[in-house]
């Protein structure tokens, strides 16, 4: 290709946006326009390209920087280093498995649209994850909160959806995160990640109030406890899709934006603030774990199982060390994986069953759709850690990590954290059985639901493919980490080797 | 330490030719591989080849795993042989080295003698299993996924076995726990079934978290999780070799200890984690076999061994190892006496003799003389698991014959099915520990070890109370092992009526048809499957000459006092309890015991009970208290930003002049929501409410502004009215005012 080298990474930003914005025009203006299956495949396409045009862009290792708001001295700065590059491609194929299941039929209104703003989410989501200039990272991170808010609001399951408190809670959280962003571009007078990170560009200063400032922020996109309402919420309303893009593309985003904006730049700030955030993670660990025990609502709890990972997440990055910081990233596309995967078996079994809800008799799994039900038992196994699965490595990693923390923290404290999560783990393993029980074993075999590989009129689209190559990346990350870990060994060395 | 070498497939003089296109310079090279990849790899590959490639075939799927067992035996016997010839470990490397920052994460393998050992045993296991699975579960239409879950359990304890990394042991370790419940769980239609399944569930996954806790405080500090590397670190700064422990140290390694033998305690199921065990008997036979002879013992000793050299370091794991598992030997026979259900009666007889095994480990842990490794107990392993697979086999095939386990049904049957006679008392013997089974020689082994423990002026009262318990599972052993014989074997009622002998010609033919129908019954076992039994039987009898294999180290001086002692002891024993057994009709001797005292120990003394009590109902009550606070207190303080927001945005709603005539009556409806509460500072929510009410009341001016007019409702109710869907636009809008106007007080406060 004698293409210039920037065109990819502006293409891979560019092209889902304009197709986006294409397809909600389109439907906007001339409704029916454009079917369900036209739009899905529009969609898809898209999706794909950019994963492609990402790939080049990783391999060309291609920038892009021009001038952008010059009163604040923002830039257009996209860049890849090996850090983004497993977040990045976990966000891309999110937004494809957000496309290829699709919309249920009979919520098929402004087919064009929803696939649309998928998209734009996707567009926005990627170009936080390129981000290397922190103001346009913290833009395009409160954008993809607002775009997810309306995905999940104009496409919910419910007719009158109850999704203030993820406005509120979302874009009050993006805008806290914007406010440290500017208050430290201010003084370092650039906002450049990569400036940033090299030591002595940002003061020691106010780095407390700053760090605080934006992982409260950041706390509230990712979600942690006890910031974390909107997300059982949110699951348990929201279509399949834009599920996807909150556990894949919004928490993705959210942890890598707290890789970015705090653990490089403010290794003080975080060293000061980092007993109480590994205090909250622990927490969110058994706090999710515990009110997924006595849930009613299926999706609800795939809400909480998505909480308790990423708050395990959280106490890896609080603890401060190398091995925190490859488990973090590691984990976070483990839980993209594993919490897509369950999102979108949960989400069959709503257009299946008719709602969540567990109290209601169902026709246990393992009778009635046997490979659904295997689908279903891999899952559950990947979410409570069984090794071999994508969650092992987060369970093993974390708690290794919050034993031994970097400098600057009371060891005693995250020993404590690191027991708290490790009877949060317990009661996940309970959550297993009594989701074993609930709806996999049993025997009885009706209502119908309709397994995999049988088209029914209610099953999503390209459901199996989708639940199969999710299934295979779940083992793929469980057996295989090594493949991760290598990537970003370097570049977390590099982050990490920055504290004194 | 031993001290390791690499030792790969042996150079075979394969022929080199070459392959058309590749050049003469590419040879075909031996089997790519360490052996020790080949162990684990081989189940795996079974599991996967079941579940990709056979569709409904239980021919197929029985092929691939039985087929991979066997070569996996083939694999650890090779193993077995090379390691004894070199006297050496095998080290073998896995994945790669886990770049974990600080943490050095080699994933290594290794495999010594004892080690290679006890793959021999799990592999030779695992296969007759899978065999015997075959025709156990025939017409079972599930078959497939069980012999891949055996497939998976036999790989994740080989893991476990020649894993050298805590991570890998982990694995193993909590693989083993899915599979468990995946084995249990199997006819997961009963409801029973589901209940055990999922406790077992719980409470291994109690035993991994301690587990992992335990591990990863041992491993972090040491900076490396390399089991070998780790019991260097913490033996290597001991006292003895003058390098004095931090005080911090001390505790940590203590607190480690502690933590794996909780979970030592809880994969063995020892008290006070028995409870689940004998419950796990729901389980289809050739699963219950797996689980009690290698999956319940093998993994805790497994564990157990590799960190043999770290666990005299703090002496309160290991006095709460030896009393725990000298509670559980004695416990778990007595109990094993009374059950009236002979399934249930083995799987306390594994309670117990895992309390055995884990003493001799205490044992072999405390002598400080180096040359005595955990031999003696890992030799009583090797023959409970034979003799435990051997029973639970054939029990099996009995409850196949007479439809159930329990003593009414089997009363007299080893009578009756002939075949079943020999199996049966070889396997009982081999666990009572009669001369000549291999479950005597291991008994005599471990009575080895203990003497020399009493020797030292060391012995504490982790060292009594091995002792102790090992003395009186001697006689409690044989009596419940006479027991189940009695039962099993008396003559019953029918046939020992003398009268019954001048019987007419009816009764006759019926005698006559019985006697086909038992031998019909007793002939429709697949000659496989009985291959496996005989397999077993002469395992059991002949296996006592691994004493005289390198593979285990036989220097023990036995006194001959106690040579004598011991036998006599459980002839007494079984003599008392053939006395007791007269007189009653089954020849059940648990029958003398008070009906109360064998009901309380039918259900395991109340422990389940004090379970529910004690953990299961304060947990689910935390769960509804957390689940509440969530709802009315943290979710309460963001629902009153939220009307908050709502009334900020009114107020800017109000102050608009193009306000329509719609939106006025939005805006009345919300002031009538809200003017019971006045407008400047309206209260949080009611307290207690329920989810719903609560999700109502917040979302309360919403639902009534849009109940039929948000943007979905809108596009639904064709034709769509502009102005409902301008209303719900607008509302929408309001809350980002609210929103933003509220962000924009909290920046003023920052």
């Amino acid at each position: 290709m004698d293409l210039p080298e920037p065109l990819w990474i502006i293409l891979a930003v560019t092209l889902p946006f304009l197709c986006g914005v294409g397809l909600v025009v389109t439907d906007l203006t001339r409704r029916g326009a454009l079917r369900n299956g036209v739009a899905r495949g529009v969609a898809c396409a898209a999706s794909l390209l950019t994963g492609g045009a990402l790939a080049v862009a990783v391999i060309s290792d291609a920038e892009v920087d021009v001038e952008w708001i010059a009163a604040l001295n923002v830039r257009f700065h996209l860049g890849i280093d090996d850090v983004s590059v497993p977040l990045v491609f976990t966000a891309a194929a999110a937004v494809f498995v957000a496309c290829a299941i699709g919309r249920p039929v009979r919520q098929s209104r402004f087919p064009a649209a929803y696939h649309g703003l998928i998209l734009i989410i996707g567009a926005l989501g990627l170009t936080a994850l390129l981000a290397r200039d922190a103001v346009l990272l913290a833009l395009a991170l409160q954008a993809v909160v607002v775009a997810l808010w309306f995905l999940a609001r104009a496409a919910s399951v419910e007719p009158a959806p109850d999704s203030t408190r993820f406005l509120l809670l979302a874009v009050a959280g993006s805008t806290l995160v914007l406010g440290g962003v500017l208050t430290l571009s201010g003084s370092a007078g650039t906002g450049d990640l990569d400036a940033w990170a090299s030591p002595g560009v940002i003061g020691t200063g106010n780095q407390t109030t700053v760090a605080a400032l934006i992982l409260v922020g950041l706390a509230t996109l990712i979600p942690l406890w006890p910031l974390h309402t909107w997300a059982p919420a949110v699951h348990a309303h929201a279509s399949a899709g834009s599920s996807v893009l909150i556990a894949g593309v919004l928490a993705t985003a959210a942890v890598h934006a707290v890789i970015r904006l705090v653990v490089a730049p403010l290794p003080h700030g975080l060293a000061t603030v980092a007993p109480v955030l590994a205090a909250a993670a622990a927490i969110g660990v058994v706090w999710a774990g515990l009110a997924a025990l006595v849930e009613r609502d299926l999706a609800r709890i795939v809400g909480w199982i998505s909480i308790a990972h990423l708050s395990l997440i959280m106490l890896a990055i609080s603890s401060g060390s190398a091995t925190g910081l490859q488990v973090a990233i590691l984990g976070t596309v483990a839980h993209a994986a594993v919490v897509v995967l369950l999102v979108v078996l949960v989400g069959d079994l709503r257009e299946q069953w008719g709602s969540t809800d567990l109290a209601t008799a169902r026709a246990a799994l393992r009778e009635a759709a046997p490979r659904l039900g295997f689908a279903f038992v891999a899952a559950v196994a990947a979410a409570t850690a069984v090794p071999g699965l994508a969650g092992f490595w987060t369970q093993v990693g974390s708690i290794s990590a919050a034993w031994s923390p970097g400098p600057d923290r009371t060891e005693g404290w995250f020993r404590l954290f690191a027991v708290l999560a490790v009877v949060g783990l317990v009661v996940l393993g309970a959550v297993a059985a009594r989701l074993m029980r609930d709806v996999w074993s049993g025997d009885r075999t009706r209502p119908e639901v309709v397994d995999l590989r049988v088209r029914g009129p209610h099953t999503m689209a390209l459901l199996v493919p989708t639940v199969g190559v999710l299934l295979l990346v779940v083992v793929a990350i469980g057996v295989y980490p090594v493949a991760i870990l290598d990537f970003t060994a370097d570049a977390v060395d590099a982050i990490v080797g920055v504290l004194p | 330490m031993i001290s390791a070498s690499t030792i790969s497939w042996p150079e075979f003089p394969v022929p080199e030719f070459t392959i058309p296109g590749l050049g003469p310079d590419s040879p075909v090279h031996d089997v790519p591989g360490e052996p020790v990849h080949w162990l684990i790899l081989l189940p795996v590959a079974a599991a996967l080849a079941t579940i990709v490639l056979v569709r409904r075939s239980s021919r197929a799927a029985a092929w691939f795993n039985a087929g991979f067992a066997f070569l996996a035996v083939v694999v650890a016997a090779y193993l077995a042989y090379t390691v004894g010839q070199s006297g050496d470990a095998a080290q073998a490397g896995t994945i790669g080295t886990l770049p974990f920052g600080e943490l050095s994460v080699p994933l290594e393998l290794r495999i010594d003698r004892i080690q290679a050992l006890i793959a021999v045993l799990v592999a030779l296991i695992g296969f007759g299993v899978q065999v015997f699975a075959r025709w156990y579960l025939w017409f079972d239409p599930r078959y497939r996924v069980f012999a891949s879950t055996v497939s998976i359990t036999t790989a994740g304890l080989l893991l476990l076995v020649v894993s050298d990394d805590v991570v890998l042991t982990l694995a193993g370790w909590q693989v083993l726990s899915w599979a468990t419940f995946l084995l249990i769980g199997h006819s997961s239609t009963r409801d029973a079934v589901n209940r055990s399944a999922s406790r077992t569930l719980i409470i291994t996954r109690i035993a991994d978290a301690a587990l992992l806790l335990g591990l990863v405080a041992l491993a972090v500090p040491a900076g490396t999780t390399s089991i070998t590397g780790l019991v260097d670190f913490w033996t290597g700064v001991n006292p003895m070799t003058g390098v004095e422990l931090g005080g911090g140290q001390q505790t940590v390694l203590a607190a480690g200890l502690i933590l794996v033998v909780v979970g030592v305690l809880g994969r063995a199921a020892q008290f006070p984690f028995q409870d689940w065990l004998p419950d796990s008997i729901h389980a289809p036979t050739p699963a219950t076999a797996l689980l009690h002879s290698v999956t319940v013992v093998g993994a805790a000793a497994v564990v157990l061994i590799s960190l043999l050299d770290v666990l005299p370091h703090s002496t309160a794991a290991v006095t709460m190892l030896a009393f725990a598992a000298a509670i559980s030997t004695v416990g778990g026979a007595l109990l094993a006496f009374v059950q009236p259900d002979l399934k249930r009666a083995l799987a306390w007889s594994t309670t117990s003799q895992a309390g055995l095994v884990l003493g001799a480990l205490v044992l072999a842990a405390q002598s400080a003389d180096p040359l005595h490794g955990p031999d003696g107990a890992v030799a009583h392993l090797t023959a409970h698991g034979i003799g435990k697979a051997l029973l639970f086999l054939t029990i099996g095939w009995l409850a196949v014959l007479t439809g159930g386990t329990a003593v009414v049904q089997l009363s007299g049957t080893a009578r009756l099915y002939r075949s079943v006679r020999a199996p049966m008392a070889i396997g009982l013997l081999s666990v009572a520990g009669v001369p000549p089974t291999i479950g005597f020689l291991s008994a005599m082994l471990m009575i080895g070890d203990a003497e020399r423990a009493m020797q030292p002026e060391a012995a504490g009262a982790a060292t009594v109370a091995i002792i102790a318990a090992m003395g009186a599972a001697v006689p409690l052993t044989a009596a419940y092992c006479m027991r189940a014989w009695l039962v099993l074997s008396h003559r019953t009622e029918v046939h020992s009526t003398p009268g019954r002998e001048l019987d007419d010609f009816f009764e006759e033919s019926d005698v006559e048809a019985e006697a086909i129908g038992v031998e019909e019954a007793e002939s429709a076992i697949s000659s496989t499957a009985r291959l496996v039994i005989v397999g077993l039987m002469i395992a059991a009898v002949l296996g006592g000459l691994l004493l005289f294999t390198p593979a285990l180290r036989t220097d023990v001086e036995i006194s001959l006092q106690l040579l004598v002692a011991a036998p006599l002891i459980m002839v007494c024993a079984a003599a008392a309890v053939w006395v007791a057994s007269r007189g009653v009709r089954s020849r059940d001797a648990a029958a003398r015991i008070p009906a109360p005292l064998a009901l309380a120990c039918e259900r395991g003394l109340g422990m389940g009970r004090l379970y529910r009590i004690a953990v299961a109902t304060p947990v689910l009550h935390m769960a509804h208290g957390v689940q509440w606070l969530d709802r009315e207190v943290i979710d309460g303080y963001v629902r009153g930003t939220g009307h908050a927001a709502h009334l900020s945005g009114e107020l800017i709603d109000r102050t608009d002049v193009s306000t329509s005539g719609t939106s006025t009556m939005v805006a009345r409806i919300n002031a009538s929501d809200t003017a019971a509460d006045g407008q400047a500072s309206r209260p949080a929510l009611p307290v207690g409410s329920s989810e719903q009410h609560g999700t109502r009341a917040i979302a309360g001016p919403a639902d009534t502004a849009d109940t039929s007019v948000s943007v979905d409702a809108a596009e639904a109710a064709d034709p769509v009215d502009g102005s409902d869907v301008d209303r719900a636009v607008r509302f929408d809008i309001r809350v980002l005012v609210g929103a933003v106007v509220i962000l924009l007080l909290l920046g003023v406060v920052f």
